[in-house]
């Protein structure tokens, strides 16, 4: 080509150069690619909602997931189900984090042996996964056991058929730490029979609870509570509480008693004893034993005044439907089943029998194993007679390190295989690790009560290379020669609820529910002649009395590994990430210890390093710690690491190390409450990582309360923003100082405003909220929906520590009064207040929030530039800074469980609750194709929508006929820090204090 | 004076030879100074870029402190830079005598500062890469910033403040930059030339020039007062107990002169000792910055009082538990720092030696800057800790990021300083030279 000199094809060769270059500098193109073959029930951008069963917990209740193209986001409760009801608890909306855990166990492994002693586990495939297995199997015959958690429904038998072709029928236990074992053994004593009936709490009228956590853990803690709230609908219900702590279940009570610990017994019975005299109706059989155990004679031993006793036996003789509730393990010692004899006693001589107390529906518990059975189970494997250990859905080297199963299991004389799905304790030790998937991947059904049949689906393909344990074992059974039906998990299942089409009915309701008529059930024999004692307290009668109470947010500890379980403040203590030795301040003083000193806490069963947090809601004499902690520790590869210490000590200790293995005689349940403790200050100082520094709420109005007596005098409304002199009533602000909220409102200048007036005149909204203090119970399960629904980030403890915890809703614990006369316990859930005249938005210099015409306090993140001026400038402190770019950082897949709707926030920018406007602009869409405006009861937003007391209630202020309008017009609504004028959008509704005035 | 034993300069030439000798080629020692201020300076800035890079998690700010040492420093700089203009323009207004020696080195501190000041608000900003938010510019979305925030008031009042003091501070300089470009043969006569404007001295220009600072010196004294003014209002206008009370406007404008004129000291002092310019900044210089001093001293004690008065007369339990947190909870050093520094240590000038006592003067004024420097420190922390909801009630403690930045503040202060000190005369000669001949004439008048 003559035509091309030097100078053009230098001039070409620079053009293709700089063109391959400018190519190279591009961001590689993702388009989106539209279904090749689009689901036919799946519409990109439109969520699809299927019916499940929530399996974080034993309770089972049965859930709504919505999935976005193919996988899930947000777990509500399903508004058939009997036991959710359209709620969920703090668990469960977090229950999917489980699934999305990266760091899960990817596939099988097999236990490497290193020459320096220690365990490691390294990948192997399925097939030879599967091949070890049956090889151990074939070794051992008729020597495999299988230990797992609590299984009710088809695969339980499933289990069954493969141990039975394994030639070990019958060679298993169902082993959760807390099993019942000694209610199931008092209702025997009581009644003669080891069922566990229904308490109906929402039919009680008189509630008293000794030491139950029923908003926590026990039986069903979600069902408790909705039950709980609707007892306590507009001061209606009373509740009394025994026990040596004021937790989460307690501070909702009326009335704390805190007798020395182990005597909570007597006082069931001495109160049992009163309430007979009181009615005169006691059995026959019973009259001996309630003539032994009168209030005056168990005085001196419990500590409790008589006439308190009589009081509350008055009160429990005068009322409808009492009910006592039996023990649940933080006062469970040796004398566990006597106790909860007592307690059913109670509710013989009270008449709740067949009222509150109804045998018939029973929990399904009877397979459950006892502790003791866990104790047999690890003297076998020591001589030999169990060869193949199989550990599914249960972690007893975490929950029972007393037994020494995992010192039996890493002596490797056992050929332990475990089914977990995320590394444990007790996988930690295995020999094989055959990953299941977890319950949203996986088939199942439970019966968590008889007539409650629910089912589970997947919501997902298994993101991992996991199998269904059920079909593993089944797999093993075929390779083994024995016969057992075929097809997998899901045809079984299938076949088990009658064929393909009742299977799809009861899949697409969530299961089946039936009534089952209620049984009469009569005194045992032997009821009259129980001798009831406290508990036996090892130790030094001068240290403090040990208690270990069950975890709220990480129930046993299975969910330690949930950051956003940890990073949601205690409902009592408001720490996070970790574990505290909590004192009474007094007992504190007494002993030399300050908050935050590193206390070394000891019993025969072991001893910890804790940190001390004293605080009031707690018995003098006692230290208290959770379980839950001290659990394998999440991989360091977590956000943000190595821009600050993640240190291991964050993640606590394991309070079960504590517990002595001593055990109820009768019962064979372990005995928590049988020790004090020895307790050394190393004078070393550690961090607190806590929410709340002062539960004083100096008197600022924040949440405030009236008494039963004042109630019927509240003015009505009457005028909107009038009348704060209807506080006055109140005893505790009589006094000579008026607070600015207080008084009337001429004196205080506090302007009359219509909320309902912040909005553009043309709009046909206003959004506002109303929150019932007296329903709230704190149990933040409204802090874990918000967490799922606007993906809120886990920002780590080294930031949470110094105060920077993301969450745009918290519960705010003000302790008022904690006394054997009265409880009161406030909790103010704080949010955006949505204000008509909103500080934060006059003071932002690039409007990146401001006033939307339908009322809405917006915010605009991509316009915020981080002056932070509207945080300083927001009297409820609702607004939260994104200091890092948290979500960035979230590991792959758990990115997934990000709600599509929501935008992930960056680094400098300002957030906070936005009122769901995702949920209130989805909802206008569809109104707006109807040509309509939205109704009442449309949009609920996430908060809201899973308070299981429902305290919240949200929706349109313009619509006077709209829920939230009528709330916010009833004589206990207030308004917090109204005197700024900031015009709030949310109410609250003052608490109800029903104790007598003392 | 009485006692003047200080040296007198005898000639024009000698007033020119002692001024610009500044302008001779630096010392070691000069260099290793510029150098050492320099590195730290570089330090501060890698510390920024580390913080843009991650956002302001290296801070320690957080809930509910969402302003510290970032904002703190911000205030300190702008009041720093209040005493040029003081001096320069309400001095010059009121023709007191005594400001002509310094007004040139305090001018320059008030450039210096004011640009430092407006550096900090964009370290303190979550994005820094989007300040032009808050910049009114025309766009196709018609967003427009929010004129009703005291930080778009802010930036207009800093940016005004800024372009004028620039301005005030170069139109004083023309003349005294000629005279350097008459007396240097090296390559800085280029630039005196470029800079001096073709100044020649010649009577017409010597009556724009002087008309020029009258009307500049009019246009600043109302800064003086609304710069600060609108500062104080970032925190006024908020609703945050301890910030919103209505004496912050002139408490700030009292604080900023007072923190300016000891800053002024605090520079001047060395420069005298080390360019032996004892006969031009003389006792009496300091004797009146002194006075001054007493003065907004008594400003900023009587403010303090009035606080807490208002505090407990008010009956506003949100603002009796912000100044009970103030004095005597978590931040309580801080504030008795404070007030030490800026109420007590200033008592002892109330006694003439002292204030004509070049090191002790000296001194008083380090003790000042550090106690206005936590003045605005504990304003903002303690406001901010203790503030509405008991709850969300926190703590805030700076980080190593925060105080590396702060500290590079105050080395680019001085490696500018030190820079300018070499390449104009530190003492305005043409004003130093008319008061020369002012007190010759006045002399001979009298013989």
């Amino acid at each position: 080509m003559p035509e091309i000199d030097r100078r053009d094809f230098l001039k070409i060769v620079g053009m293709s150069a700089g063109a391959a270059a400018t190519v190279a500098c591009k961001e590689p193109i993702h388009h989106i690619i539209p279904y090749l073959n689009q689901p036919e029930e799946v519409v990109p951008g439109i969520a699809t909602y299927y019916n499940t069963t929530c399996r974080i917990c034993p309770a089972g209740c049965s859930v709504r997931v919505k999935t976005r193209e193919g996988r899930p986001i947000k777990v509500d409760g399903n508004p058939d189900g009997p036991l959710a009801r359209t709620h969920l608890c703090v668990r469960g909306e977090l229950g999917l984090m489980r699934t999305y855990d990266h760091t899960r166990f990817k596939g099988p492994m097999k236990r490497v042996d290193n020459p320096d002693g220690s365990i490691s586990h390294v990948a192997v495939s399925w097939d030879e996964g599967m091949t070890l297995l049956v090889d151990a199997l074939r070794a051992n015959p008729g020597k495999a056991f299988f230990l797992g958690g609590h299984e009710t429904g088809t695969a339980d038998a499933l289990i069954d058929q493969a141990l039975a072709a394994f030639g070990s029928a019958g060679q298993r236990l169902r082993f959760e730490p807390y099993a019942y074992e000694a209610l199931r053994s008092g209702d025997e004593l009581v009644f003669g029979t080891r069922a566990v009936p229904q308490f109906k709490i929402g039919e009680a009228d008189v509630l008293i609870a000794f030491g139950t956590d029923f908003l926590e853990t026990w039986l069903s803690p979600l069902a408790n509570q909705i039950d709980f709230s609707d007892a306590r609908r507009d001061g209606s219900g009373y509740a009394v509480f025994v026990g040596p702590r004021l937790g989460l279940s307690a501070a909702n009570t009326d009335q704390w008693l805190a007798p020395n610990p182990g005597t909570e017994v007597l006082v069931a019975i001495a109160l049992a004893s009163e309430v007979a005299r009181r009615k005169g109706t006691a059995p026959e059989a019973l009259r001996g034993v309630l003539a032994k155990y009168t209030a005056a004679s168990v005085a001196e031993r419990t500590g409790i005044a008589a006439s308190m006793l009589e009081k509350i036996a008055e009160r429990i003789a005068n009322a409808s439907a009492p009910l006592a509730l039996p023990p649940g393990v933080e006062v469970q010692g040796t004398n566990a089943a006597r106790f909860a004899a007592a307690v059913q006693i109670l509710n013989v001589v009270a008449g709740s029998v067949g009222k509150t107390v109804v045998f018939g529906a029973d929990h399904n518990l009877a397979k459950l194993a006892r502790f003791q059975d866990l104790s047999e189970l690890a003297g076998k494997m020591r001589g030999g007679e169990v060869g193949v250990l199989l550990v599914h859905d249960t972690n007893p080297a975490l929950t029972a390190p007393q037994v020494g199963i995992a010192d039996a299991i890493a002596s490797g004389k056992v050929f332990t295989v475990s089914f977990a799905s995320a590394p444990d304790e007790t996988s930690k030790l295995a020999n094989l690790v055959l990953p299941d998937h977890t319950a949203y991947e996986n088939w199942g059904d439970v019966e968590p009560v008889r007539g409650v049949k629910q089912l589970q689906q997947p919501m997902l393909r298994p993101l991992f290379d996991t199998r269904a344990t059920v079909d593993v074992l089944f797999d093993a059974s075929r390779a083994l020669g024995a016969s057992v039906p075929e097809g997998s998990l899901r045809d079984l299942l299938r076949a088990a609820w009658g064929g393909q089409a009742s299977f799809d009915a009861a899949l697409a309701r969530g299961g089946e529910w039936q009534s089952v008529a209620a049984t009469t059930v009569g005194l045992a024999a032997g009821a009259g002649s129980i001798d009831f004692e406290p508990s036996a307290l090892a130790g030094n009668a001068a240290d403090p009395v040990l208690v270990v109470y069950p975890s709220h947010h990480l129930y046993d500890g299975r969910l330690a590994r949930v950051q956003a379980l940890q990073e949601i403040p205690d409902p009592v203590t408001k720490t996070m990430w970790g574990s505290y030795a909590e004192l009474h301040p007094e007992t504190a003083t007494a002993l030399g210890i300050e908050l935050g000193d590193v206390l070394v806490v000891s019993t025969e069963g072991g001893e910890v390093e804790i940190t001390a947090y004293p605080h009031t809601a707690i018995r003098h004499g006692v230290i208290a710690i959770q379980v839950g902690q001290g659990t394998v520790p999440r991989d360091p590869d977590a956000p943000l690491s190595g821009q600050g210490t993640w240190g291991r000590e964050v993640f606590g200790v394991n309070a079960f190390q504590l517990i002595p293995g001593k055990l109820d005689p009768e019962s064979g349940a372990l005995a928590w409450l049988s020790t004090h403790a020895t307790v050394k200050n190393t004078k070393v100082r550690a961090n607190v990582t806590r929410a709340q520094i002062t539960f004083d709420q100096e008197d600022r109005g924040f949440g405030r309360a009236i008494t039963l007596a004042a109630l019927p005098k509240l003015e009505p409304w009457g005028r909107v923003g009038e009348a704060e002199a209807r506080v006055r009533p109140q005893a505790e602000h009589d006094g000579h100082h008026v607070a600015p909220w207080q008084g009337d409102a001429e004196h205080l200048m506090i302007k009359q405003y219509d909320p309902a007036a912040d909005a553009h005149p043309d709009s046909p909204y206003r959004w506002g909220m109303s929150i019932d203090q007296d329903a709230c119970t704190g149990c933040n399960a409204c802090i874990a929906a918000c967490i799922t629904e606007n993906n809120l980030p886990v920002v780590g403890p080294t930031n949470v520590r110094i105060g920077r915890e993301m969450h745009w809703i918290r519960v705010e614990r003000f302790v008022e009064i904690t006394d054997e006369n009265e409880v009161d316990v406030r909790h103010t859930p704080m949010l955006c207040q949505h204000c008509g005249a909103a500080p934060c938005e006059s003071v932002c210099p690039a409007l990146a929030t401001y006033h939307s015409i339908e009322g809405l306090n917006v915010m605009v993140p991509n316009r915020c530039i981080g002056t932070r001026f509207c945080a300083n400038n927001c009297p409820y402190k609702a607004r939260r800074f994104n200091h890092w770019s948290y979500n960035w950082y979230v590991p792959e897949p758990e990115n997934l469980t990000l709600n599509p709707d929501v935008m992930v926030r960056a680094k400098g920018v300002m957030e906070k609750c936005t009122f769901c406007v995702q949920r209130i602009n989805g909802a206008k869409d569809v109104a707006k194709r109807e040509n309509r405006i939205v109704g009442d009861g449309e949009i609920q937003v996430a908060c809201a929508s899973a308070c299981p007391s429902n305290a919240i209630t949200f929706g349109n202020l313009r619509d006077p006929e709209s829920a939230v309008a009528k709330v916010r017009t009833i004589p206990r609504a207030y308004r917090i820090l109204e005197h700024l004028y900031t015009r709030p959008a949310v109410s609250y509704l003052m608490s109800i204090r029903r104790a007598e005035e003392a | 004076m009485a006692a003047v034993t200080e040296p007198v300069p005898q000639t024009p030439d000698q007033i020119n030879d002692d001024i610009l000798r500044v302008l001779e080629p630096p010392t070691p020692l000069y260099v290793l100074g510029v150098l050492f201020c320099a590195t730290l300076v570089g330090v501060g800035l890698v510390a920024f870029l580390y913080q843009t890079y991650w956002g302001m998690g290296p801070t320690g700010l957080t809930h509910p402190v969402m302003w510290g040492v970032y904002i703190t420093t911000f205030v300190f700089w702008v009041g720093i830079a209040h005493a040029g203009t003081l001096i320069s323009a309400i001095l010059f207004l009121f023709r007191a005598k005594w400001r002509n020696a310094v007004n040139r080195g305090a001018e320059s501190m008030t450039v210096f500062a004011v640009l430092i000041a407006a550096m900090f608000p964009l370290i303190h900003i979550g994005r820094v890469y989007k300040f032009y938010f808050m910049v009114p510019y025309p766009n196709q979305r018609g967003l427009w910033p929010n004129f009703k925030s005291p930080l778009v008031w802010d930036l207009f009042a800093i940016n005004t403040y800024m372009i004028t003091s620039i301005m005030f501070f170069f139109v004083g300089l023309i003349p005294d930059l000629a005279a350097a470009r008459d007396r240097v043969r090296d390559w800085r006569r280029h630039l005196y030339r470029v800079l001096a404007l073709g100044w020649r001295g010649s009577s017409e220009q010597w009556r724009h020039w002087s008309r020029t600072v009258l009307h500049l010196s009019g246009l600043s004294t109302p800064l003086v007062l609304s710069v600060h003014s609108v500062v104080s209002w970032d925190f006024a206008t908020s609703l945050v107990p301890g910030w919103h009370t209505t004496i912050f406007a002139p408490y700030f404008v009292a604080g900023a002169i007072f923190s300016g004129v000891a800053m002024v000291i605090t520079v001047l002092v060395p420069v005298r000792k080390a360019f032996g310019l004892e006969a031009y900044l003389r006792k009496e210089h300091f004797d009146n910055m002194g006075k001054l001093i007493l003065l907004t001293s008594s400003i900023v004690g009587y403010s303090y009082g009035m606080e807490y008065f208002m505090a407990w007369y008010s009956a506003n339990p949100y603002e009796q538990m912000s100044f009970w947190f103030r004095g005597f909870g978590y931040h309580w050093t801080s504030t008795w720092i404070m007030i030490s520094c800026n109420v007590l240590s200033p008592l002892p000038l109330w006694f003439k030696w002292c204030r004509t006592n070049i090191a002790w003067m000296w001194v008083t004024s380090i003790f000042i800057n550090i106690g206005m420097w936590f003045e605005r420190y504990v304003i903002i922390m303690t406001g901010l800790s203790h503030e509405y909801d008991p709850a969300a009630w926190g703590y805030y403690v700076p980080s190593v990021v925060e105080l590396t930045i702060l500290v590079a503040s105050f080395a680019l202060f001085l490696t500018m300083f030190l820079i300018f000190l070499r390449l104009a005369p530190v003492i305005a000669l043409q004003e130093v030279k008319e008061l020369w001949y002012a007190d010759r004439s006045h002399a001979k008048g009298h013989h």
